[in-house]
Formats: C-alpha cells, sequence, structure tokens
C-alpha cells in the first residue's frame, strides 16, 4: 500500500503556549501492514518499548500472594485491581534481594538491587541501572534516550543512572514534560511536510565540537574522574542524538498523536499523586507512540512514600512503622488501602498503554514495563518476599498471564530475564548473592 | 405608635443622647483593668434566620423573579419579559434595551442609562419609580435584640437566647429574597463576596475585651477599633489568628461600651457603635442602642451577633451601589420597604424615622493589638479556631 | 542537509589537530557546579538582567554531610545536560539580543557582514575567560571563532553566530564543571598542588560561591595569587566585600540541608498557621540570622544556639506567638523585622527556629528522632547508624493508646530496648526536648492534655528545658570542630586527609578560647597552603 496515496494534510495545527503542535489524526490501517506490526512503507517491525515503574512500601504481607502458579492463577482480594490486566501482566512472588553482610538501607538497598543488579554500601555508590542496559540496546535511535517522571514532587526521587555516578533526576510537572517532549522540536511523525530547523543543525554541530575539544581533558583527568567526564560526554552524545533526531525527517507512526495540554497539582495527597500520575502516563503513552523515547522510568513517588490522604497526620512511610497490626484482620488496615492504591496507579499505567490502538494490536503489546518496590514488608524492613510484576510482551518477547513464585531467589531474576528478552548479550547480571545467570525461561518467549 | 407602626420619636432622642454621653465619657477613658484580649473581626454580615414561617405568602424571588414582574407591568409578556432578561436588557424584538427597568449591574450611570431621557439610575434615586410593593419577612424567629424595651406582638424571639421582644425590621424588609433566605453558616453571596475580597485590602476591624479576669463571669470594657493594617491569611484562606495589629487613632472608629461576661457569653450597656471600612459594603457601619450577644469559645475566638438602630440609608446605599445583579433584591423595593418600616431615630425636621433596628453576625479571632508607638495594649488568648472567615462552620 | 552537518564537523575536527592540550603531569579533577553556582555565575559575568530559570533539578548527591562533597563525585546525566543546554540557548539569545549586546559585546561586526572574525574572537576570548575561570587557550579561542563564523553563516546573522559559540562555551565541561588543574608536589606525593587559576577558583567558590572576578583572575594570572602577600591581600579583599554573604548562606544552606524545603511537609489543613508565606520565610529567617549574627555583628557562632535576636515576617511572628508590631506593606513585600525574643520565651537559638523544626518532621507529627538525628548529623558531625532490617516497630506503640499520650511515653521503646537504645539515646533527648515545638514550629507545653517532659541529658549534664540544653550544646566543642571541619570540606569539596587533621585540630583548639567568628575561620582556612591541594589517588 503507497502511504501517499492518503491525503496528509489531514493534521491539526493548534498554538499551545505560542508553539505550533501538530496532532496527527488516526489514520491507521493505511500506514500498517495487515496485523499491525510493521510500516507499510519500509516493512520495519514497529519498535519494542520498555518501562519500569516504582512503587514505595510494597504491599500487604500474606495478602497479596496467589496460592497457584502458572497461567491461570486466581487474583487474592488484595491485588484484585489487576483483573482487567491479568492476561497481560507476569507476578512474581517470593524473591529477595541479599545483603551479603551489608548495612540494610532501609527503603533503598532493595530497590538498589532490583534497579541495578547490586547492593552497595554507601548510596553514592550507584550504579547502572536495568532501563540504562536496555536503553543501550533498543533506545539509541530515538530523540530521548530515556524519560525519567516522579509522581510526588520530588526530583531526586528515581532509580535510573549511566554509569557510576550520575542518578537521573526525574521530571515532578507533568506541564514540564509535555513542554520537553511536545513543545521544542517535536517533530510530527505524521506531518506532511519536514523542514528542517536551521538553528537546531547550528546547535548539533555546536555539540560536536565541544564534544571534541576536549577529548585530551580525558587523558589527564585521574581514573574516577576518567569515569565521569566519559559519563559527561555520554550525555553529550545523546544530546547530540536527540537534535539530529530532530534534524531528519521522522518515520511515520500513525498511532501518534500529541496528549492534551496537561494541569500541574503536585502534591502528596492521594487525589494529587492520581492525577500527577494519570497525566505523566499518558504523557509516557504518547511519547512512545510518537517515537520520542523508547525507555521510561516512571516513580510513584519516593520509596518513604509520603502518599496521604487529607487530614490523616501520617504519610504512607510513618503509617507503615506507627500503624499497629490489627489483632483480628491480621495486617495493618490504612497501610493496605494504602498499597492497593498504588496497584490501582499501576493499573491505570497499564491500561493506558493498551488503550493506544495499533492495528491489531496496541502500544502495550510491544512494550514490556518492570514494576518493583522496595520491600516485601515495609513495617520491618523486610526485603524477602518482594512483589514483582512485569506487564506487556515486548512485541511477542514475552509471555504474560504468568504467576511464578520462585521461592529464595534473588528478585534480579526477572531483570535479567527482561534483558534476555530484550536481547542482551550477557551471560549473567548482579553481584555477589544477586549475581543471576538463568532467567525464568517460563516467560520467554 | 406613628403611621409606620413604630413608637414615638421623643424618648428616644432623649435616650440616644443620654447614652452619647455615656459612650463619650468611657471613650475617654479608653480600656482598663488587668488583662485586655484582643481579636480581629474576621466575619460581619447581615444575621438571617428562615424559616417556613418566615414568608407564608411566598418570597420576592431573586433577579429573575422581581425583573420579571417588572417587566410585565410596563407591558411585556412573561415570556418575552424573561428574554430581555436573559440578554441584559437587550429587548430583541423591539430592538433596544431598557436599562431603567432593569437597572443594570451597579448605580453608575456611565452608560448614560436613562430614565425619561435624564441620566440617571433609578437605584440611586428610587423614589423616581413606584413602590412595587415587596413581601415583607414575618414569622416566629429572628435574630437581633430588644431595643425598645417592650415586647409588642410583631417583635421576634431570639433563636439562640430565646430573650423576646426581638427588634429587627431590617430583617422584615430583606427576609423574604431569595439571598436571605438562608441560615448560618451560609452567608448572604453579596455580603461574602464582598467581605472576602475586602478583607485583603481593608485595613482590619479589632475588638478587644479588658477586665480583671477575663476567664471568669465579670464586668467587662469592650472597644472596637479600627486597624492601621490589613488582615493576614491563614494557611486555609481565613484570617491568621495571633497576628499583630497596629490601633488606628482616629475616633472615628473608636466605640467602647460597658460589657459583663455571664456564662462565657458577653454583652453589653446599650452604646453608639461607629466603624468605618474601605469596602463597598461596609463603608461605614453604625448603630444607635447597639447591642451585642458573642460566645467566647475555648479556642479564643468570639462568636454571636451585634446589632441596634442603624441608618437605614446606610444600608441602602450599599445595596445600591453594588447594584441588583449583584446584591440580588428589588432596589426600589427595598428602598420603600426600609422607608415604611424603619423604627429609630426620627429626624428633628420630618419626624420620619432615620434609622432601622438591624442585627449582624459577628466574629473575631485571637490578635495582638499595638499602639503605633508598638507598645502591646491586647494579647491573644487561645490558638484560634480551625476555620474562621467566610468558611467558619458556627 | 546531513552532508552539510558532516562538512561542519569534519572542518572543526581538522581543526584540533594542533592545540594546547594540558601536559601529562598535570592531575585534573572535575567539580560540579550547583545550580544555585550556575546561576550566580551568568549574574556575575553578564549581569542580573540576564533571566535564568531556575530549578534545574539536578541538586546533587549529600555525601558524608555535605552535597559538596558529592559534588566531586557526579556527572552530568543526559537529562541535565539537555536542561543545561536549553539553558544556554536561552542565555546566549539574551546576552546577543539588541539590548544587552550594547553593554555586553565589545564591538560591532564591520561591514555588516555575518562574519566578522575578529570581533567574535574578542568577544569569546574575554567571555571565556570568565567562563572557563581562565584564559582560552588559542586552539579553545580559534574553535569557537570557527563554530561563530560557520553559524553566522549558515544563519546569515553576525550574532546567531556569537550565539552559537556563547551556547557551546556554556555547555563545555570546563564551564559546568570546576576543572581543578595541578601537579604532583614532589615533596609531598600524596599532595596535588593545584595552579593559580584552580586557586582562584577554589578561594572564589569558598568565599563568595561564585566564579573569580576580574581582579582575582589577574592576581592569578599574575602569579600574585601564589605569593603569601597577594593571597592574603586577595583574601581581604573578598572577605571585605558584600558578597562575602552569598557564600555565607551557600555553606549554611548546605550544611543545614536547606534543600529539603524543596519537599518540606507540613500539612497546612492541620497547622493552619504554616502558611505559604511562613513556609518561604522560615529558610529566610534563619539564613538572615546567620548573616547578621556572623557577618553584621561578627559574632561567635556558638553563640547562635542561644541567642535570642532574629528576623520576622508578620506570619512567622503569629506563629511563633509573638507580637510584631508594622507599618503596613503593600503589593505584596514581605516585611522583615528585627525582633529580639523576650527572656523568658523557650525560642532560644536556632534549634527553635521553624526551619530546623519543620524539616525535621512529618507532615502531621513532630519526629524527636529526625530532629535529634539532624542536631548529631548536621551539627555535632555525629554519625547516627541506620537501623538494622527486619525490626518489628509494633514494639513502638499505637498512637492511638490512651495509656501513651506523649511521643515520649510512645518512644519509651526506643529506650529500654538495648537494640534500639544503643543508636535512640544518641538521637531522642534532644528531639523529645524539641517536643514543645509541633511539626510546624509552634509552641506547646501539652500534648494531649499531658504535659510535655523536656528534661533529658547531653554530654552528662542534665537538663529541664531547651533553654538549658542550648547552654550545654554551645559549649561542646564537637559544635565548633564539626563546624570547622565542613567548611574545610566544603571548600574543597574533599575529605581532610592526613596532614589536613592535624591542621584541623589545631584550629579547633584555637578557637577554645577564643571566639568562632566567621570571618576569622574563613581567613584561616584560605590561608592554609594545604587548602589548595587535591589528594592523589
Amino acid at each position: 500500500m503507497n502511504t501517499h496515496t492518503v491525503s496528509r494534510r489531514t493534521v491539526l495545527r493548534g498554538l499551545l503556549g505560542g508553539t505550533a503542535v501538530a496532532v496527527g489524526l488516526p489514520v491507521l490501517e493505511s500506514f500498517l501492514n495487515t496485523n499491525g506490526t510493521a510500516y507499510a512503507a519500509t516493512g520495519a517491525p514497529l519498535p519494542p518499548c520498555f518501562g519500569t515503574w516504582f512503587w514505595g512500601l510494597g504491599l500487604t504481607p500474606h495478602q497479596w500472594e496467589p496460592t497457584t502458579t502458572g497461567t491461570g492463577y486466581a487474583l487474592p482480594e488484595h491485588i484484585a485491581s489487576l483483573r482487567p490486566v491479568k492476561e497481560k501482566i507476569n507476578l512474581f512472588s517470593g524473591m529477595q534481594i541479599f545483603l551479603d553482610g551489608k548495612v540494610n538501607q532501609n527503603h533503598y538497598s532493595g530497590a538498589q538491587g532490583q534497579a541495578t543488579g547490586a547492593v552497595s554500601r554507601n548510596s553514592s555508590d550507584y550504579t547502572t541501572s536495568l532501563d540504562s542496559i536496555i536503553a543501550d540496546q533498543i533506545g539509541t535511535g530515538s530523540r530521548f534516550r530515556s524519560l525519567e517522571a516522579t509522581c510526588d514532587g520530588d526530583s531526586r526521587v528515581g532509580w535510573s543512572a549511566r554509569g557510576s555516578n550520575g542518578l537521573n533526576p526525574s521530571e515532578t510537572s507533568p506541564l514540564g514534560l509535555y513542554t520537553r517532549i511536545f513543545s521544542d522540536g517535536f517533530r510530527d511523525p505524521n506531518a506532511a511536510d519536514f523542514t528542517p530547523d536551521p538553528s537546531a543543525m547550528v546547535r548539533h554541530s555546536v555539540l560536536s565540537a565541544v564534544a571534541e575539544q576536549r577529548r585530551d581533558l580525558m587523558n589527564a583527568v585521574s581514573a574516577s574522574d576518567r569515569a565521569r567526564l566519559d559519563e559527561y560526554f555520554s550525555s553529550v552524545r545523546d544530546l547530540e542524538q536527540k537534535l539530529a533526531f530532530e534534524l531528519e525527517p521522522p518515520a511515520p507512526l500513525p498511532s501518534c498523536s500529541a496528549p492534551s495540554l496537561p494541569t500541574d497539582e503536585v502534591g502528596s495527597l492521594v487525589p494529587q499523586v492520581a492525577s500527577t500520575h494519570q497525566q505523566f502516563a499518558q504523557l509516557m503513552a504518547h511519547a512512545l507512540s510518537c517515537g520520542q523515547t523508547r525507555v521510561f522510568n516512571l516513580a510513584l513517588g519516593s520509596a518513604f512514600s509520603r502518599l496521604r490522604t487529607s487530614g490523616e497526620p501520617s504519610g504512607y512511610h510513618a503509617l507503615s512503622h506507627e500503624e499497629p497490626v490489627d489483632a483480628k484482620l491480621g495486617y495493618q488496615p490504612k497501610c493496605k488501602w494504602l498499597a492497593e492504591q498504588c496497584m490501582g496507579f499501576f493499573v491505570e499505567l497499564v491500561q493506558t498503554l493498551d488503550s493506544i490502538q495499533e492495528g491489531d494490536h496496541t502500544l502495550l503489546d510491544r512494550t514490556v514495563v518492570f514494576a518493583f518496590t522496595d520491600h516485601g514488608e515495609a513495617r520491618m524492613h523486610s526485603m524477602k518476599r518482594l512483589p514483582v510484576i512485569t506487564a506487556g510482551s515486548g512485541g511477542g518477547r514475552m509471555r504474560t498471564g504468568h504467576h511464578i513464585a520462585a521461592e529464595g531467589d534473588t528478585a534480579t531474576r526477572v531483570g535479567f530475564t527482561v534483558q534476555q528478552a530484550f536481547g542482551v548479550a550477557s551471560g549473567s547480571w548482579g553481584t555477589e548473592s544477586n549475581e543471576v545467570s538463568r532467567p525464568f525461561s517460563d516467560v520467554l518467549a | 405608635m406613628t403611621e409606620n407602626g413604630c413608637p414615638r420619636n421623643r424618648p428616644w432622642i432623649r435616650l440616644f443622647a443620654v447614652l452619647l454621653a455615656v459612650s463619650i465619657v468611657i471613650g475617654a477613658a479608653g480600656n482598663s483593668g488587668a488583662e485586655t484580649r484582643g481579636y480581629v473581626i474576621s466575619l460581619v454580615h447581615t444575621a438571617t434566620y428562615s424559616d417556613t414561617d418566615t414568608c407564608p405568602l411566598g418570597g420576592n424571588g431573586g433577579p429573575v423573579e422581581f425583573r420579571t414582574r417588572r417587566l410585565v407591568a410596563t407591558g411585556y409578556s412573561e415570556t418575552a419579559a424573561l428574554e430581555v432578561i436573559a440578554t441584559g436588557g437587550f429587548d430583541p424584538q423591539e430592538d433596544q434595551s431598557d436599562p431603567t427597568a432593569l437597572f443594570g449591574s451597579s448605580a453608575t450611570t456611565e452608560d448614560g442609562q436613562g430614565w425619561n431621557g435624564y441620566p440617571v439610575n433609578p437605584g440611586n434615586l428610587p423614589n423616581l419609580v413606584p413602590d412595587p410593593g415587596i413581601r415583607i419577612a414575618e414569622g416566629r424567629f429572628a435574630h437581633g435584640f430588644n431595643l425598645d424595651g417592650q415586647i409588642d406582638p410583631d417583635d421576634f424571639e431570639d433563636p439562640v437566647s430565646g430573650a423576646q421582644g426581638i427588634d429587627n425590621h431590617m430583617w422584615r424588609v430583606l427576609g423574604c429574597f431569595d439571598v436571605y433566605r438562608i441560615r448560618r453558616p451560609v452567608v448572604p453571596y453579596n455580603e461574602s463576596i464582598v467581605w472576602d475580597t475586602a478583607l485583603d485590602s481593608m485595613p482590619a476591624w479589632l475588638v478587644s475585651v479588658s477586665g480583671d479576669d477575663l476567664s471568669r463571669d465579670g464586668k467587662v470594657t469592650v472597644t472596637f477599633d479600627r486597624s492601621l493594617n490589613i488582615i493576614l491569611r491563614d494557611a486555609y484562606g481565613g484570617v491568621l489568628s495571633g497576628a499583630t495589629y497596629v490601633i488606628d487613632p482616629d475616633p472615628r472608629s473608636h466605640s467602647v461600651f460597658a460589657g459583663t461576661i455571664q456564662d462565657r457569653v458577653l454583652t453589653i450597656e446599650p452604646g453608639n457603635f461607629s466603624m468605618q471600612g474601605e469596602s463597598q459594603f461596609y463603608a461605614i457601619l453604625r448603630f444607635a442602642q447597639t447591642q451585642l450577644r458573642l460566645a467566647m469559645n475555648a479556642d479564643g475566638s468570639l462568636h454571636g451577633i451585634i446589632g441596634g438602630y442603624q441608618p437605614w440609608r446606610d444600608y441602602y446605599h450599599f445595596l445600591a451601589i453594588r447594584g441588583e445583579n449583584d446584591g440580588q433584591v428589588d432596589l426600589p423595593g427595598v428602598y420603600y420597604g426600609m422607608r415604611r418600616h424603619a423604627d429609630g431615630i426620627p429626624d428633628e425636621r420630618t419626624g420620619e424615622n432615620t434609622a432601622i433596628s438591624s442585627a449582624y453576625w459577628l466574629e473575631a479571632v485571637p490578635a495582638f493589638h499595638t499602639t503605633t508607638s508598638g507598645e502591646v495594649v491586647g494579647h491573644p488568648v487561645g490558638s484560634g479556631p480551625r476555620f474562621s472567615g467566610t468558611a467558619s462552620p458556627r | 542537509m546531513a552532508s552539510k552537518v558532516s562538512v561542519v564537523l569534519i572542518v572543526t575536527l581538522l581543526f584540533f589537530g594542533v592545540f594546547d592540550s594540558p601536559s601529562q603531569a598535570d592531575e585534573i579533577s572535575l567539580v560540579r557546579l550547583t545550580p544555585a553556582q550556575h546561576q550566580r555565575a551568568i549574574r556575575d559575568i553578564f549581569g542580573k538582567s540576564i533571566k535564568v530559570d531556575d530549578n534545574l533539578g539536578d541538586i546533587g548527591v549529600r555525601e558524608d554531610g555535605l552535597l559538596a562533597l558529592g559534588a566531586r563525585k557526579l556527572s552530568l546525566s543526559a537529562a541535565s545536560l539537555e536542561r543545561y543546554e536549553a539553558l544556554a540557548q536561552q542565555i546566549a539569545a539574551q546576552v546577543t539580543d539588541a539590548t544587552h549586546r550594547r553593554t555586553l559585546i565589545p564591538c560591532r561586526p564591520s561591514d555588516n557582514a555575518p562574519v566578522d572574525r575578529a570581533c567574535a574572537t574578542r568577544f569569546i576570548t574575554r567571555a571565556g575567560r570568565f567562563l572557563f575561570r581562565r584564559p582560552l587557550t588559542s586552539a579553545e579561542a580559534n574553535a569557537y571563532s570557527d563554530i561563530a563564523d560557520s553559524a553566522a553563516q549558515r544563519l546569515d546573522d553576525f550574532y546567531a553566530g556569537l550565539r552559537a559559540a556563547l551556547a557551546g562555551m556554556l555547555v563545555s565541561p570546563e564551564f559546568l564543571f570546576r576543572v581543578e588543574v595541578g601537579e604532583q608536589d614532589s615533596s609531598r606525593p600524596d599532595r596535588i598542588q593545584l595552579d593559580a587559576y584552580s586557586r582562584a577558583a577554589r578561594l572564589s567558590y569558598l568565599l563568595w560561591d561564585s566564579t573569580p572576578d576580574a581582579e582575582l583572575l589577574s592576581s592569578a594570572q599574575s602569579g600574585l595569587l601564589l605569593t603569601e602577600d597577594g593571597l592574603h591581600r586577595q583574601i581581604e579583599r573578598l572577605l571585605g566585600s558584600p558578597r562575602v554573604e552569598d557564600g555565607l548562606r551557600a555553606f549554611f544552606s548546605d550544611l543545614l540541608a536547606f534543600e529539603g524545603f524543596a519537599t518540606v511537609s507540613v500539612d497546612p489543613s492541620l497547622y493552619p498557621k504554616f502558611t505559604k508565606n511562613v513556609q518561604d520565610s522560615a529558610r529566610e529567617q534563619t539564613l538572615r540570622t546567620l548573616v547578621e549574627h556572623l557577618l553584621t555583628n561578627d559574632g561567635d557562632y556558638r553563640d547562635l544556639f542561644t541567642t535570642r535576636d532574629t528576623f520576622l515576617t508578620p506570619s512567622l511572628a503569629a506563629l511563633y506567638g509573638v507580637p510584631l508590631p508594622r507599618a503596613q506593606e503593600l503589593g505584596g513585600v514581605v516585611p522583615w523585622v528585627p525582633y529580639r525574643f523576650p527572656d523568658n520565651d523557650p525560642h532560644v537559638g536556632l534549634l527553635t527556629h521553624v526551619s530546623f523544626l519543620s524539616l525535621h518532621s512529618h507532615p502531621g507529627t513532630t519526629s524527636p528522632t529526625l530532629r535529634g538525628k539532624a542536631v548529631r548529623e548536621n551539627l555535632l558531625c555525629q554519625r547516627v547508624p541506620p537501623p538494622p532490617g527486619d525490626i518489628d516497630f509494633s514494639l513502638v506503640q499505637d498512637t492511638n493508646d490512651p495509656e501513651f499520650k506523649t511521643v515520649r511515653q510512645r518512644l519509651t521503646r526506643h529506650r529500654t530496648n538495648p537494640t534500639c537504645a544503643a543508636c535512640h539515646r544518641l538521637t531522642d533527648p534532644i528531639g523529645l526536648t524539641l517536643e514543645v515545638f509541633d511539626a510546624s514550629g509552634v509552641y506547646r507545653t501539652t500534648e494531649n492534655g499531658e504535659p510535655i517532659d523536656t528534661s533529658g541529658s547531653l554530654r552528662r549534664q542534665d537538663y529541664t528545658d531547651i533553654t538549658e540544653l542550648a547552654a550545654i550544646l554551645k559549649e561542646d566543642p564537637a559544635l565548633t570542630s564539626c563546624l570547622v571541619n565542613r567548611a574545610f570540606s566544603y571548600g574543597t569539596a574533599r575529605l581532610p586527609a592526613d596532614a589536613d587533621w592535624e591542621w584541623l585540630t589545631t584550629t579547633r583548639s584555637a578557637f577554645t578560647d577564643t571566639p568562632v567568628r566567621w570571618r576569622d575561620l574563613m581567613r584561616r582556612i584560605a590561608r592554609n597552603p594545604d587548602f589548595y591541594t587535591n589528594i592523589a589517588e
């Protein structure tokens, strides 16, 4: 099918804050092949995407683990909100992160282990994270290497990093992220015409010159600083990549449409986090479908979660330690409710990805989302029995609908499985007792 | 009884003069006593008490209703009248507007709103149009005070104190308009907006109570003043408790009363009250024969009613400035009603009553008072209420 | 157009055949600029009228008690660099716009041609000297001039060329990092002696938290800064300037962890007096108090913990429960009024400031442990170990239990259980005395109707209330040594090593009988030759 036979003037142009943003109308079938998996013109498959989703303080222990494994397991009441997406997710239970004698840095070590494969003595020794490894594999053709955001207003929250230092800061404002993606430099993949912006070309060439200029600096710095400079130059390369992307006419992506302009109402109250999360979920989904990035990292908030209901003196984290365990129920009722809110937000993200139709499939179908948390039992700072969830199949790279009970295994095994799914050429991942070399083959295609 | 149904004037002039003299004497003395508690007034509005028996013949409605009546009286059908109202006074059939019938949104005449070809607004000169005859409020209850010392058959009963012989003729005039057919904690719409807006630019109103030991029953002195400072807001948008206000030495807003605390309720001996404001609605608030009844709450705040004989033209002026769109009352109707039901302070020459018995809801939160030289003369006691101002739930 | 891009690339690459590279003997280390330092550099170099968006988001990581130490460990992530590049475009656009070019660009292009290499080079070398904190090498100057020329040609606008070159300098690692260049000390192989420019930068950032000004750069260039006399003169000049206030504010904001204000979460629905004005003003109150006490009055640091002098706004005064008569301010101006708390008032010193109390609280309750921990770690440099894993917190009593009305009672377990007590005896007693101030800083004497017990002991001295605690704290030698050590670490952006420790010990002994004055401390540090060294790896 010839894409050019279809009229491409079906583009709305609106002015948002003085910037022209083009919104492509869904002209689906003519651009895709018959099952919606490839561009008709080029035959290239739609690229796979990856995302992480972090929530703090885990789930209520003993309330969420299904009793059976494999497919067709029953969802316990505590995570019943996952029912609408159950067939598209995998649930992992029974795993832990090993400390190997190091200090348990509360609300940190567990997440660090799952995100990087390693637990360190100091929080300043945070190494390359899972999403960075996968971004190296699949993210080198997009405008942004990855996008990070958090829903609680604290830009220091996040688990994505590259290199030996440099935790990627997270966007806290949906409007800010919108502006970053869809205002400056956004090139609508479905636009009828494309003219490269000459000032973008200048910016691109300036960056190249800057990068080349001080290569010699690398020879003179000390070893540790060399790594940092390398990190800096990687960032320069990413920025060059971004500008280069803006200089090329983008491949058409029929499911791409810019989202509506978000409103900022950032805070730690449940309704505020709900609103912020919904907007970030939309933005990430649209960014993926418009080819602006292939990797995203979304955190519900800090592991010291400040999620709160209005008028309640204590935030979620304080409650997790102060709320008494109800003698009859056997759990902390307010904390259980808050954990269920968190699961509700995860479902919202999954459904948002699933709502973007791409032929016979959805955006979720070519994405894998890795959802993880800091503790298996927040009250006791325990890193045993961690809940881990993956959503989506990454374009057929993973099977979904499974519950896997991996008693005693290290939780890094899930991250390793995901890396294998994306074709990362590595025989193992992780350090010390968190090192793994066997993926979960049940969920690999 | 005079023709407008109120007692003879003469005794009131004398009483007024005596009270005036007394208040001047007390005023000169100023605050005395071992303890002075300072407050800043966080809410003032007409005290309403709408009940099932308030308007037995039905109410006066709101702007749509009384404007419809007005236009119908000039010959429009009801449907056509509603059309004119919907377009804001522009009659699509006749291709002309009839602002005199609708009185617009303010009393200004910049568009040359005409009457008989003259650029006047009957909101400002309501006696240019005939009395439309509004319905007045009746019923058993109304907030207020027994100002004339008598219990007449048409007097009310105060719903909080149970006192009989309540004189509140302003309530009679206003009580059957939709905007006033409410009760606490609802605030009349027009007054609520103006008060809330005015607070941020109007010098604050202060009240202080001084006596030997204000935690017990006893005699006290109650003083009202204006401040040189504007009110501070709290995190809720209410009025911040514990803030500091410098007292404006201007005597025009200085009123002093002898008072009593009994069972944590504050009352005063009748006297004159005068307070200047800077807002459209409260350009000036003044009463003769002022009485008040305020509860002294555990959190340190005060709430209750204040009232007396208020020059009715003061109140009518407030309404006329706001206009019928915001005030939501039939301006000529209220004018004639107030004239008819005014019950105090007869004019020496014409004998017509210049004042009308009225009552206002008043709330205050704790505050520091200082003189212009920085000396602290009033202290806040109590942390203040959580919700204050127009959000007060009392 | 891809070919055009690559042509530019090739051309620029070719130029890099010859240029000065740092000699192999040079040791180089990088310290990342903070967002505030970035803004201030632009302000100081190009003037206040250049608007720079703040909130770059990447505050950095706290290491051993200071963000400054984390700055030597961090690089720039892609997202941060993206932000800086966008800012660079913004700044460059303003500097070259019609208004600013008259004052900031020292020449006009001749013939109105888009390319004027001489003028471009003049601007680049001038700006570059300040941006890179040293003169540009000829190769660098050429490289940036090349950028200017080619961009000017492509966009047919001389100023667009300057814009491109300036934007390039603003994202260069030479600007975004403080590049500390030095040589290994032959007599002490573990030390690297910084060169003159690096010394100038270190001195300027310590005292002014900003990039070296023209005079300081000149003294580095001429070598005067390397002489004792030259160095001392510059120290006195910087200390005597009003800009020393910037340096003091930056240091104490780091020491007291004020970056936490971005996410402070005292719930205003539970504390109506904690208005937005208070939230913004609390930090400023403490900083103003510090400036007044340490700079204007040249006071003793230790007295900050017992002083009753401070500055208040009307909203802060309402929260502190004190009267503050004011002239009526108009136009949203927040007035600061000097205030002294009366002698019997419980507000004594920095620990009773709203900034400290609210920063280390939960949204709806106080936290004696967090407050005590902040005193130990930020002010006394005493490390409090993290809690062990798998602790059963149900041992900490139910907050609704009528038996335990006050936090002190609820935290009994912290003191009686030996596993908990080991660490909690460090933090809780201090925090429990501060319980008379709720999470928003408001003073109270009871909790749930029960009187609050403010007694405790510190360093084996018993006290009954906050005033007595403050007096004991003030005499703690750890207070001084922590300040001295942190100030040294802050200025060098590294931990002290070997010889440094001896110097620090000597310095803090010197303060036993001398008031700990800020300028005095800064002078001692800046005069210490080892302040201008790094440690070899």
